[in-house]
């Protein structure tokens, strides 16, 4: 089965049950949303999405290939960005998107041609042969998203791969999702700026200690919370059940 | 200068110190109140252990004790400034280079003066063993050769000496932070390698300062050489406990003055420079001038394109992170720490040096391959995530872990192996089996090291990181022992004849090289399978 299909998933680190009975499918072509509070379990879905983390129970599909007994073969078919860039700041972004590229098996001619468009794209070349130590978290994250992209995924697992990019970086980074999934990529996609999840995803999923609140549509969504014509922000604090924010801010007494 | 501004942020700068390293972390010992239990303690286990041995010393000793123990105590004050300073840098040498700044301080409403003392108080209380220790053990010596009148100086100049150790540590943080800085960012490579063989040159410069020889000498030295070198700052303090013990007030007060001046002075100092040097600088440095993207694609040996990737990344770590440094000194430090108290003993050095070759061949075939290979795991931290995401497999990973533990350790050893072979040459046929030995040995304790590595990692980055857990320190090294005490069995088995007792003297030599190879390629295909399932179940799932 093409795409990204979770089959009742659960996943705990001791007597903390991070993800419960997860089942999730992002079709080919579809920017899928992972929201969530914080702790609610979206890093480890995609963590287990990338054979990082072994889930307990349930089975894990990435394009045919079964992450759990073919990890090797399923993760060339994903690129990812972790929550926080983890390089190794001790290489230059040569270095580094060479063992990138040459773990996915990428002959040198293509690698050229892929590195230099896309840090050309992210403005880094001028940064090619700088040890990473010194570069910005944005900075990193630009090395991160190109290191994803270089083997032309099947799959894109994206955890906030937003963070700390300059305005333009994002719009960059948006449009060539939208150029990717016109190709046939499933993304999955967390963040917690709902304004660039409405402007970008397909179909969206809340979650909340580690189980599905709701998932859809947009306008499927806005229907569940019983909001039409709300915005995400709304949307999600209502499902989430944390809409009293006022109250909050004014206990503070500021 | 707010007094609870200073004592506060020493106590906060001790913990993060102290927490800093692995082993202090969430321990009792990151308590400025149990440090100072501690240091009672040790002073008054030392001073009764001392104060009980003496009566019973002989009187001819306790007489040739008494030089030792005046150049004891006028040395004390400059060993301990010293101490600090050595231990300071090495705390520094291990810290990676995000760990390295503090940088919460600059912006918040703390002056210069008070961060400098604050810093230099929380490294003395880091360090406030050495006093307690030092103290414990000269004072009932003092005592006992009527030096009593000269102790609550002796101790207070000692003090006094042991902050500048602390604040001269502060100047060099900062020294360092912008020599470092502006190294690295006009010479690149270059300076990559020279920071290297700096390091190297440091660590290794401890070991042999902190040999028990070198520093009878060192201590030796001060004494006679005070007087001559009494215009060096350092050396005031010592001065003036000489000169208490001549007599001579009117110096000691001189040189009082001198040291309370000198202590202004580097406080002052190491304030100017924390403003000058210490917000740290973005550094980027450039290994190429060029912006162009040239893919490389290698394979090497046995290692195809993804192990040498994953091997050429080992060792950029090796060489590029201030932190790794230690591990390319080992084989140096453990030459020089078995030979060097041989070679300067006096005796006939030939003899001791065939006694300890072999052990000191098993020595460097453990410890180097071990160590390599067991932190290759831990060492990547965070970044670990890395291998996780990428398509990479248990066999290419253990190819590309190993190699440079496996070269790295080859190398030494058998440069070690050449070096004994000059220094105490046995038989071209001994040497043989020798080698063969020690390369089973080396090969196989890698894959221990591997094994035990990718079972028990230790991911945190930070300074004296161990990346690998006590656990897996112990597994690792207690196997590595087993594996080279079997592998050198023949060879022990026919250094002490009873190869040549049991099937004469032409053939035995044969017998130890098959049996050598039969039980290194027992112990080989051992040690790998246990590497093997280690990694693939490290691979499996991710616990950091």
């Amino acid at each position: 089965m093409d795409g990204i299909n979770l089959e009742s998933v659960t996943k705990s680190f001791g007597s903390k049950v991070a993800v419960r009975d997860l089942t999730l499918y992002v079709a080919p072509g579809e920017i899928h949303g992972l929201l969530g509070p914080n702790g609610s379990g979206k890093s480890t879905t995609m963590k287990m999405v990338m054979g990082i983390v072994k889930p307990d129970r349930g089975q894990i599909n990435l394009f045919g290939a079964d992450v759990l007994h073919r990890p090797v073969e399923a993760k060339r078919l994903v690129g990812y960005v972790p929550e926080l860039p983890y390089l190794y700041e001790y290489l230059t972004p040569s270095e580094y998107l060479d063992f990138i590229g040459t773990a996915y098996h990428i002959d040198v001619k293509t690698r050229r041609e892929r590195v230099d468009e896309l840090l050309e794209a992210l403005q880094m070349r001028e940064h090619i042969n700088e040890v990473m130590s010194g570069f910005s978290q944005g900075m990193k994250q630009k090395i991160a998203i190109t290191a994803s992209l270089l083997h032309r995924p099947k799959a894109l697992i994206l955890d906030e791969p937003l963070n700390g990019l300059d305005p333009r970086s994002v719009r960059i980074v948006k449009d060539i999702l939208q150029r990717l999934t016109g190709e046939g990529v499933a993304v999955l996609f967390s963040t917690h700026v709902l304004e660039i999840a409405e402007a970008m995803c397909h179909k969206i999923t809340i979650m909340s200690e580690g189980t599905i609140l709701a998932e859809g549509t947009m306008q499927e969504l806005r229907s569940k919370a019983g909001m039409p014509g709300s915005t995400l922000e709304d949307t999600f604090l209502k499902l989430t059940g944390s809409e009293d924010t006022e109250k909050i801010v004014e206990a503070l007494k500021l | 200068m707010n007094l609870s501004t200073v004592l506060s942020l020493a106590a906060v700068l001790f913990k993060s110190y102290f927490r800093a390293s692995r082993p202090g972390y969430r321990s009792p010992f990151s308590n400025p109140r149990v440090v100072i239990l501690v240091d009672v303690v040790l002073f008054t286990a030392s001073f009764g252990l001392i104060s009980y041995l003496l009566p019973s010393l002989p009187s001819d000793l306790t007489i040739l004790l008494q030089p030792v123990v005046a150049q004891a105590i006028v040395g004390l004050p400059v060993i301990l400034t010293s101490a600090v300073i050595l231990a300071g840098i090495l705390f520094e040498l291990g810290q990676t280079s995000g760990l390295a700044s503090s940088e919460a301080v600059n912006w918040l409403p703390v002056t210069p003066q008070e961060y400098v003392i604050g810093s230099s108080v929380s490294v003395c209380f880091a360090y406030s063993l050495f006093p307690a220790l030092a103290f414990g053990l000269t004072i009932p010596l003092a005592l006992r050769f009527g030096m009593s009148s000269v102790i609550p100086f002796f101790v207070l100049i000692s003090l006094l000496s042991f902050l500048w150790g602390a604040v001269i540590v502060e100047t060099l943080r900062a020294v360092m932070n912008r020599i470092s800085t502006s190294v690295y960012k006009r010479s690149g490579r270059f300076g990559v390698v020279l920071r290297l063989a700096l390091l190297v040159t440091l660590l290794v410069a401890v070991q042999i300062a902190f040999n028990p020889y070198i520093l009878y000498a060192v201590l030796s030295s001060i004494v006679s050489g005070i007087n001559l070198a009494w215009f060096v700052p350092m050396v005031w303090p010592s001065v003036v406990v000489l000169s208490l013990l001549l007599s001579d007030n009117t110096r000691a007060a001189v040189f009082v003055l001198l040291s309370a001046v000198f202590t202004f002075l580097i406080l002052e100092s190491a304030a100017w420079l924390r403003v000058r040097y210490w917000s740290p600088m973005a550094v980027t440095i450039s290994v190429s001038t060029s912006t162009v993207y040239t893919p490389k694609e290698r394979s090497f040996l046995w290692l195809d394109s993804v192990s040498f990737s994953l091997a050429s990344k080992e060792l950029k770590s090796l060489s590029r992170r201030k932190d790794m440094a230690r591990f390319l000194a080992i084989p140096i430090m453990l030459v020089i720490v078995t030979i060097l108290p041989i070679i300067t003993s006096g005796e006939d050095s030939q003899t001791a040096l065939s006694g300890v070759s072999l052990l000191l061949l098993s020595e460097a075939s453990i410890i180097l391959p071990i160590m390599l290979s067991s932190v290759s795991i831990g060492q990547e931290g965070r970044s670990i995530t890395n291998i996780y995401m990428l398509p990479i497999s248990a066999e290419e990973l253990i190819k590309g872990k190993l190699f440079h533990a496996w070269i790295i350790s080859g190398v030494a050893v058998f440069g070690i192996a050449v070096l004994m072979q000059i220094l105490a040459p046995v038989s071209p046929l001994q040497f043989l089996v020798t080698l063969v030995a020690i390369a089973f040995i080396v090969v196989t304790e890698g894959y221990i090291g591997l094994g035990a590595g990718s079972r028990h990692p230790d991911f945190t980055i930070g300074p004296r990181a161990r990346y690998v857990t006590f656990t897996g320190f112990i597994i690792a090294f207690a196997l590595g022992l087993a594996v080279t005490a079997t592998t050198l069995l023949p060879l022990i088995l026919y250094f002490t004849g009873f190869f040549t007792i049991l099937i004469g003297g032409s053939i035995s030599i044969l017998l130890t090289i098959m049996s050598t190879i039969v039980v290194g390629m027992a112990l080989l295909i051992l040690a790998r399978s246990y590497c093997k399932r280690g990694v693939e179940k490290f691979l499996s799932n991710m616990e950091v």
